[in-house]
C-alpha cells in the first residue's frame, strides 16, 4: 500500500470513538500542564502512564503524544500574558509577546501563537509522514564535529537576541556558559562546581532556571507596581483578537522558516524544541528589515518560534519512531508505554504495527485540528485571567510553579534553585541585565563542550576534523560569515555615527 | 529460583501470614495488613529508562494483586546515589521500596569516593527483580566483521586503535568494555555518552565502533539489521537473541557481566513484610505473560528470597572492585 492509503488506515484507526476521546483527552490535558508554569509534559505522562495499562496500545500512545505536543501549544499562553513561561521553549514568546500584551495586543499574540503552532505542526507532520526514513539518515550523518559546529553557529547567532547594550548581552551568555559547567563532567565523572551538593550533580535545572529568572523574577517585579491595571481593563471581543492584515503579511514567511528550523532541530536526537525556538527567533531577527522592532511587540517573533517549537514537537517522533531511539526524555518515556504494551518500538515498528502507526500520525492531524478549535475560543479565557487581581494570581503562580519544578524531579533543591533564580532574575531587570542569552548560554555550552570533547577524543586531538567534515566545514563558515558581518556592520555604523557627529560639529544648528 | 512453602501459602490465601510465620511474635506484626495504603516505588533513574519501565511493570502487576497502588516516584541523579539514598534512608515501614541496581549495591562503593548510603548495610532486599546482559554490537554499514573473532582481529588492526561508547564514566558497560579491551589487549579509547539514546546514533552514524552496551535498547536497531550483535555477556545465550553465541562460545572465557536488578526495602522493615513481598513478586514474575514482556524489554524476569538477592550482590563484589581499578574511573 502507498502512503495516502496507509494514511487512510490510519485515519479509520484515530476516529474510532475511542481513540478520539483519548486523542481529546491527551491534547486538552497538553494544552492545560502547557499553559501552568513549570509542569511539564515529562512529569504529567509519568503521572498518567499507570492509566494507559488498560486501554489498547494504539489509545494509549494517541493520548500520550497528544500530551506531548498540546504542551507546546499552551506553552506560550503564559509568556504572552504574563512574561512567564509554561515550558522552557515558550522562553523566548516572552521577548515580544509581553510588549504585544502590554500594547493591549494580547488576544492578537495567543490568535498569532495558535495559529503558528497549527502551522508548525502541520507542516511538520507532512514532512514527518513524507521523508521520516530520509530524514533519520541526515540525522545519522551529523556526528560530533558537527554538532559542535553547529552549536557554536548558533551561539553566535544567541548575539542577536539582545536588545540593549552588546556587552551585557554576550556577559550573560557567558554567565550561561558558566551555569552549564555545573555539575559532572560526562568525559571524567568529575564534580565540576558543585559544592558537594549531590542534587547538583546532574547540573542545574533547565526548566528551574527558566522558571525563575523570566517568571518568579517577574512576580518580584511586579510587587513595585501592582497597581498598574492597564492590561486588565482591555475589553476581550473576538475583534480585538483577530490580528490585522498587516499582522498575517507580516507573519506567513517567519511561520514558514520558523517550521523549516524546527523540523530540523525536532528530527536530530538530543536537539529539541527549546533550541529550536531560540534559533528561529535569531534567523528572524537576522532577516528582518527593521530588526529594532525585536522585543517591543514584533509579532514575527512570536509568529516563528512558536511554529520551530511546533514543528519540532513532530519532527521528534521520526527518530523515536524509525530508530527507537528517544529524542528526549518524554520521548524515552512514550517508548516505555509501549513496552509496557508489549510493543518493541524501532524501525520495524511501521510495518510490524502498521495500525499502530498510521493511526498515530492520523491521531497527530485531528489533535492538531483539535487543539486549533480548543485554543481559539480559550484565548478569551485566557485574557480574561489577566482580570484576576494580582494578589490572588501572582501567589497562585508562584505556587503552580514550585509544585511543577518539583514534579520533575521530586527534588526540594530544585525548588530552592527556583527561588535563587527569581532573586537574580529581579536584580537582573533591575540591572537591565536580559534573561534569554544566559538560557540559551545555558542550554548550548554543555552540549558544546561535550561535543568538542567528544569529536577531540574521537580524533586523537586533531583539529583538522572540523573542516574535514563538510557539515562542520559549511556550519564554521556560516558562523565566520556572520562574523565578519557583524564586525563590519559595527565598524561601518560606528564611521556613520562619527560622520554625523562631525557634520553635526561643523554645522551648529541654527539658533545656538 | 525457590520459595518457602509457607511464603506461598501467605499469599495464595491472602490472609495476614505472619501468623502462620511468626505465631509468638508481638501483636502487630502478627496482624501484618501489607500493604495497608499506597506504596511509593523510588525509582533511581529517570522516567522512560529500563529500570523505570520494569519498576512500572512490576509496580502496575502488584497494584492489581496487592489491592493498594504502587506509585512510582522517579528520583534521578548523581549517578542513582540519590535515589539508592531516598530508598535506603526511607521509613521502613513497608511502604517505601524500591528497584536497586547492580550499580547501587555492588559498585559504586569501589567508584566513588564516598556515597551517602552503606550499600551494605542500609538495604534490605526484597527479591531478585531482572537481569540484562550486555551485548557487543557493531554497526553493520561500517564494521566488516560478522563474528566476535573477526572483530577482535579487525580492531587490533586498526590503525589508531577503536573507539567504545558508554552510557557514562563507571558504568556496567564502561566496565565491561574497559574489561574486554584489556583482556584482548584492543588498542581502544573509551567515548562515554549520556545513554544509549545518544550512543546509537553515534554507532550508525560510524564515529564509535562498538559499545558493549545493555541489550534492551539496542533490540530494535538489532532486529532491524542496522546493528550486528557478535556477543552476548550473559552465561548462557539470551532467549530473544537465539542467534547471537555468548562470550564464551564466541572465544573469551570468563566474561559473564549483567546488569540486574533487586527490589528492596530500607533496612529495619520486619521479616514478615519481607517474606510477604517477595512472595508477590514471585507470583506476579513467575507468569508467562510476565516473563514475555519482561524478555521484550530486554531483560529476564527474575524472583526469588532476599537472602538469594543478598547472596549475589555480595559475590559480586569483589570481581567489581576489581574492575573499576582496571578501567582507571573514580568519582567524587
Amino acid at each position: 500500500m502507498d502512503t495516502l492509503g496507509m494514511l487512510g488506515m490510519g485515519f479509520l484507526v484515530a476516529l474510532s470513538p475511542e481513540n478520539l476521546f483519548y486523542c481529546f483527552l491527551g491534547v486538552f490535558l497538553g494544552t492545560f500542564i502547557g499553559v501552568l508554569p513549570g509542569i511539564g509534559s515529562l512529569a504529567t505522562i509519568s503521572m498518567l502512564l499507570p492509566l494507559t495499562f488498560h486501554v489498547p496500545a494504539t489509545t494509549a500512545i494517541i493520548m500520550l503524544a497528544g500530551i506531548y505536543y498540546g504542551a507546546s501549544y499552551g506553552g506560550s499562553t503564559a509568556s504572552i500574558l504574563l512574561n512567564l513561561p509554561g515550558t522552557p521553549s515558550a522562553a523566548v514568546a516572552c521577548l515580544d509577546g509581553y510588549p504585544m500584551a502590554k500594547q493591549g495586543r494580547a488576544g492578537v499574540a495567543l490568535f498569532m501563537t495558535t495559529i503558528a503552532s497549527f502551522v508548525g505542526a502541520s507542516l511538520g507532520i507532512v514532512i514527518l509522514t513524507l521523508f521520516a526514513p530520509g530524514l533519520a539518515e541526515v540525522a545519522l550523518s551529523f556526528g560530533p564535529a558537527d554538532y559542535f559546529a553547529m552549536m557554536l553557529l548558533g551561539l553566535v547567532a544567541a548575539a542577536t537576541l539582545t536588545q540593549g547594550s552588546p556587552a551585557k548581552g554576550i556577559a550573560m551568555v557567558l554567565f550561561g556558559l558558566c551555569l552549564g559547567m555545573v555539575g559532572t563532567d560526562v568525559q571524567t565523572g568529575q564534580q565540576r562546581f558543585t559544592f558537594d551538593i549531590p542534587y547538583l550533580s546532574d547540573g542545574v535545572s533547565l526548566v528551574a532556571i527558566a522558571m525563575g529568572i523570566f517568571g518568579v523574577a517577574e512576580v518580584i517585579g511586579s510587587i513595585g507596581r501592582v497597581t498598574n491595571r492597564e492590561v486588565t481593563s482591555q475589553k476581550i471581543t473576538m475583534r480585538s483578537m483577530m490580528p490585522t492584515k498587516a499582522d498575517w503579511k507580516a507573519s506567513w514567511k517567519p511561520m514558514l522558516r520558523g517550521t523549516g528550523v524546527g523540523s530540523f532541530f525536532g528530527a536530530l536526537p538530543g536537539a529539541g524544541g527549546t533550541i529550536a525556538s531560540f534559533m528561529s527567533y535569531a534567523v528572524e531577527k537576522k532577516v528582518a528589515k527593521d530588526p529594532s522592532r525585536f522585543g517591543k511587540g514584533a509579532i514575527e517573533g512570536i509568529a516563528a518560534p512558536e511554529s520551530a517549537n511546533n514543528a519540532a514537537a513532530q519532527t521528534a517522533f521520526i527518530p523515536t519512531l524509525t530508530l527507537g531511539i528517544p529524542g528526549d526524555s518524554v520521548m524515552a518515556l512514550m517508548l516505555g508505554a509501549l513496552i509496557i504494551q508489549g510493543i518493541q518500538p524501532g524501525p520495524r515498528l511501521m510495518t510490524e504495527y502498521p495500525e499502530l502507526f498510521w493511526g498515530l500520525i492520523a491521531s497527530f492531524w485531528l489533535g492538531n485540528i483539535m487543539l486549533l478549535v480548543l485554543n481559539i475560543p480559550l484565548i478569551g479565557l485566557w485574557v480574561a485571567m489577566l482580570r484576576i487581581p494580582y494578589s490572588i494570581l501572582y501567589p497562585a503562580i508562584l505556587l503552580f510553579i514550585c509544585i511543577g519544578v518539583f514534579s520533575i524531579n521530586n527534588s526540594h533543591f530544585d525548588v530552592l534553585v527556583v527561588m535563587f533564580f527569581g532573586v537574580l532574575g529581579y536584580i537582573m531587570i533591575k540591572l537591565k541585565f536580559e534573561p534569554a542569552p544566559l538560557l540559551l548560554g545555558f542550554i548550548l555550552g554543555p552540549l558544546m563542550e561535550e561535543h568538542l570533547r567528544r569529536a577531540m577524543l574521537l580524533s586523537r586531538g586533531d583539529l583538522a576534523v572540523f573542516w574535514e567534515r563538510p557539515i562542520s566545514a559549511g556550519f564554521l563558515s556560516v558562523t565566520a560569515v556572520l562574523l565578519l558581518f557583524a564586525i563590519y556592520a559595527t565598524i561601518r555604523g560606528r564611521n556613520v555615527a562619527a560622520a554625523l557627529r562631525r557634520s553635526a560639529a561643523n554645522n551648529p544648528p541654527a539658533g545656538a | 529460583m525457590t520459595i518457602s512453602r509457607r511464603a506461598l501459602l501467605g499469599t495464595t490465601l491472602g490472609a495476614p501470614f505472619a501468623a502462620t510465620l511468626l505465631p509468638l511474635a508481638s501483636p502487630a506484626l502478627a496482624q501484618v495488613q501489607w500493604p495497608s495504603r499506597p506504596v511509593r516505588v523510588i525509582v533511581p533513574w529517570p522516567p522512560g529508562g529500563s529500570t523505570d519501565v520494569l519498576a512500572r511493570l512490576l509496580s502496575e502487576q502488584l497494584s492489581q494483586k496487592l489491592g493498594q497502588p504502587f506509585v512510582v516516584e522517579n528520583r534521578p541523579g548523581a549517578g542513582g546515589n540519590i535515589g539508592h539514598d531516598a530508598i535506603a534512608k526511607s521509613n521502613p515501614d513497608g511502604h517505601t521500596m524500591g528497584p536497586v541496581t547492580v550499580g547501587g549495591w555492588s559498585i559504586n562503593q569501589y567508584l566513588y569516593a564516598r556515597l551517602p548510603y552503606d550499600p551494605e548495610k542500609d538495604i534490605q532486599p526484597i527479591s531478585m527483580h531482572w537481569e540484562l546482559p550486555n551485548v557487543l554490537a557493531v554497526p553493520a554499514a561500517h564494521i566488516p566483521a560478522t563474528n566476535l573473532r573477526d572483530f577482535v582481529t579487525w580492531a587490533k588492526a586498526k590503525q589508531g586503535g577503536v573507539n567504545y561508547g558508554s552510557p557514562g564514566v563507571g558504568t556496567t558497560p564502561h566496565l565491561s568494555g574497559a574489561m574486554f579491551t584489556s583482556r584482548l589487549g584492543i588498542n581502544a579509547v573509551h567515548v562515554p555518552f549520556r545513554g544509549a539514546a545518544q550512543t546509537i546514533p553515534a554507532l550508525l552514524g560510524g564515529d564509535i565502533d562498538f559499545a558493549l552496551d545493555n541489550l534492551a535498547s539496542y533490540v530494535p536497531t538489532i532486529a532491524g539489521g542496522q546493528m550486528r550483535a557478535l556477543a552476548v555477556t550473559s552465561a548462557e545465550r539470551w532467549p530473544t537473541l537465539p542467534d547471537v553465541p555468548t562470550m564464551a562460545e564466541a572465544g573469551v572465557p570468563d566474561f559473564v557481566v549483567t546488569s540486574w536488578c533487586a527490589m528492596a526495602f530500607p533496612a529495619g522493615v520486619p521479616a514478615a513484610i519481607t517474606q510477604r513481598a517477595a512472595a508477590a513478586i514471585k507470583e506476579v514474575s513467575e507468569t508467562p505473560a510476565m516473563q514475555e514482556r519482561f524478555l521484550r524489554t530486554g531483560a529476564r524476569a527474575l524472583y526469588g528470597t532476599p537472602e538469594e538477592a543478598a547472596a549475589r550482590a555480595a559475590r559480586e563484589r569483589p570481581m567489581w572492585r576489581e574492575v573499576v581499578q582496571l578501567s582507571g574511573a573514580r568519582l567524587e
